[in-house]
């Protein structure tokens, strides 16, 4: 076909023209409307949001009404009906709906849609068994799906990948094919979880120490039973535990005494974990690198939700990759010292009067908690972020130096430079440029 | 007593899953068909698509399923949902944050659904999608943009989101659960 089916989607002249050439390959006549919607859809794969699908139909009941004249009160009633239809099929046929429509409520439904009249009732009792007795059928055009080019419309029975579809709590996040990430830490350490996420205690019979191996990639802490796990590169099996670091802070455990070298985690979401680490220098170690990584590759926030009940709401802490450089992170988290700076000032200039609903003043505790933490979790990360940048201007030079050096000696240089601003998809032409002035 | 009582039917609320009837609208390209997607049930099952409209089931907290529907589309056919507005538990309304051309139709749009009777007090939770994007509208420009302050009769809640990425979609699912069940409790 010498034009762009796509294109009858759209809602413009040259589309209602596409759609009036393609549909004159139809006839018809003497059809039923329900007969002729099951034609016309064994051509033509309709997908796309309701919108695009309603346009499509009104092109096909113009074209009904034009092989059939006088068949409904209107082109505009003929359309009505064919959604009506299609919505029917997908009342009785679609296996996640609970009650069905009954034939007196799709009757119903209908009155006064025939242009202020009604339809022919034996007309609609017909269509509506027809559509019960066997659902509209389709045959997607391969061409058609492959332009499509929307793997989850059409098939959702994609074949299982090699890592985990979700993360933590949260079943709707991205996660990141983990073999494209960069692998910041790893080694065994103990794990105790004390706080779900917002802040619920965990309960005591899940509360206790467990042993596992861990590895940082890029956002997300993979935990497995052992290193062997790691190795199979089944990442799936550690993504039952494995948790995101966006937006976290690890401090020392200092109040924590029962054991030694133990950091408490605090996630982006409020759930606390401790970890327990075989030695000071580990315990450093694994402190500074994952409040870095937080600090340089997680995205700025988003405002916090604004309902019509006037609560204290966190804002939203996404878990994508940020997009500005290490300069630029360190600008936007600096801002937000200033900022939570005039919050906090606020804050505690307005507290609530004595003798407040206890729900009031808890809010207050729990935003004042809130902002003292955040100041504390960006200061860490401007810290961070700050002696990084420091260590990069002095590499800087330096690296000019090594490219008139032995070439060994360069690349060790380049690889400890690690682009841990970019996103992964940036990361190949992050290195590109940087590589070719060197050859 | 009453804390007791109250911790024991939520347990048994647990193991009970009512459905709730969730409708989705907003003007075209705004990223319902996305946040549809993303959200839905068992992604690895091979289930077949049925021709119609679009239509998914999510279940965002423990004993509480929402089956979301996709009500697009013109006036014309704004009366067929009339049958899905009984018993409707409540809205999703999904802007496109960067269209700041079409925030106007959008809230006309809004106001036409929840004026009819049938959506009396039902909560709404609006997506100020594409939040990702530069010159994305921000939260509170989104309530003026669609005069939300005006609405009193429900309860409302508007967070941004990136429906690409899933950034924000738990939380605001989250938060219609919440206002469901309480709405429950209330009639």
């Amino acid at each position: 076909m010498g034009f762009d089916l796509k294109e009858i989607r759209k809602r413009n002249d040259f589309s209602n023209l596409v759609a009036e050439e393609y549909l004159k390959f139809f006839d018809f006549t003497n059809d039923t409307l329900d007969v002729a919607l099951r034609k016309f859809l064994k051509q033509f794969s309709l997908i796309g949001e309701t919108q695009e699908r309603e346009r499509v139909l009104a092109h096909f009941s113009r074209h009904f009404m034009q092989n059939n004249p006088g068949s409904f009160n209107s082109e505009d009633a003929c359309h009505t009906l064919v959604c009506a239809i299609m919505l029917l099929n997908t009342d009785l046929h679609n296996q996640t709906i609970g009650r069905k429509m009954t034939c007196a409520e799709f009757i119903e439904n209908l009155a006064e849609l025939n242009d202020g009249e009604n339809f022919s009732k034996d007309i609609l009792k017909n269509i509506y068994h027809a559509i019960k007795n066997e659902a509209i059928e389709w045959a997607p055009d391969e061409e058609f799906q492959e332009m499509e080019n929307r793997p989850n419309e059409l098939t959702p029975a994609n074949p299982l990948p090699s890592f985990p579809q979700s993360v933590g709590k949260n079943p709707f996040l991205d996660v990141p094919d983990p073999n494209q990430t960069t692998e910041y830490k790893k080694g065994y350490v103990m794990r105790k979880c004390c706080a779900e996420p917002d802040g619920k205690k965990t309960p005591i019979g899940k509360r206790g120490w467990r042993m596992f191996y861990a590895t940082l990639r890029d956002l997300i802490l993979y935990l497995h039973k052992d290193e062997h796990g790691m190795k199979r590169a089944s990442f799936v099996e550690g993504s039952h535990n494995a948790i995101r670091i966006h937006h976290c802070l690890a401090s020392k455990a200092a109040d924590y005494t029962k054991k030694q070298h133990v950091f408490r985690l605090q996630t982006s979401d409020w759930a606390e974990y401790l970890f327990q680490t075989s030695n000071s220098k580990e315990l450093q170690e694994w402190i500074d690198t994952i409040n870095y990584v937080a600090a340089s590759l997680s995205a700025p926030s988003l405002p916090s939700g604004v309902g019509s009940q006037k609560r204290f709401q966190r804002p939203l802490l996404p878990s994508s990759y940020t997009r500005l450089n290490l300069q630029d992170q360190l600008k936007e988290n600096e801002s937000r010292i200033a900022a939570l700076e005039v919050e906090l000032h606020d804050h505690r200039t307005l507290p609530p009067e004595k003798g407040s609903k206890a729900r009031i003043i808890q809010d207050y505790i729990d935003k004042e908690n809130y902002l003292e933490h955040e100041m504390k979790r960006y200061k860490t990360y401007v810290y961070l972020l700050q002696s990084k940048i420091a260590s990069h201007a002095e590499l800087e030079p330096s690296l000019v130096e090594t490219a008139i050096d032995e070439e060994g000696q360069r690349v060790t240089n380049m690889a400890s430079k690690k682009p841990l601003h970019r996103r992964i998809s940036d990361r190949t032409e992050f290195y590109m440029p940087t590589l070719s002035t060197l050859v | 007593m009453g804390i007791l009582w109250a911790k024991i039917s939520e347990a048994l609320d647990a193991f009970r899953n009512v459905p709730a009837r969730i409708l989705m609208l907003g003007l075209d390209a705004a990223g319902k068909t996305t946040i549809l997607y993303k959200i839905k049930l068992n992604e690895n099952v091979s289930t077949i698509p049925t021709i119609g409209f679009n239509v998914e089931t999510v279940s965002p907290v423990k004993g509480l399923t929402f089956t979301v529907w996709d009500i697009g589309g013109q006036d014309k056919i704004r009366p067929l949902w009339r049958h899905y507005f009984q018993n409707v538990d409540g809205l999703i309304y999904v802007v496109d944050s960067i269209d700041r051309e079409r925030i106007t139709e959008s809230r006309n749009e809004l106001f036409g659904i929840c004026d009819t009777d049938e959506m009396r007090g039902v909560p709404i939770v609006v997506l100020a999608n594409k939040q990702d994007l530069p010159g994305a509208m921000s939260v509170s420009e989104m309530i003026d943009g669609l005069t939300l302050r005006k609405v009193r009769d429900r309860k409302w809640y508007v967070l941004g989101t990136n429906a690409l990425t899933g950034e924000g979609i738990y939380e605001s699912m989250h938060t219609l659960a919440k206002f469901v069940k309480e709405r429950r409790k209330s009639v």
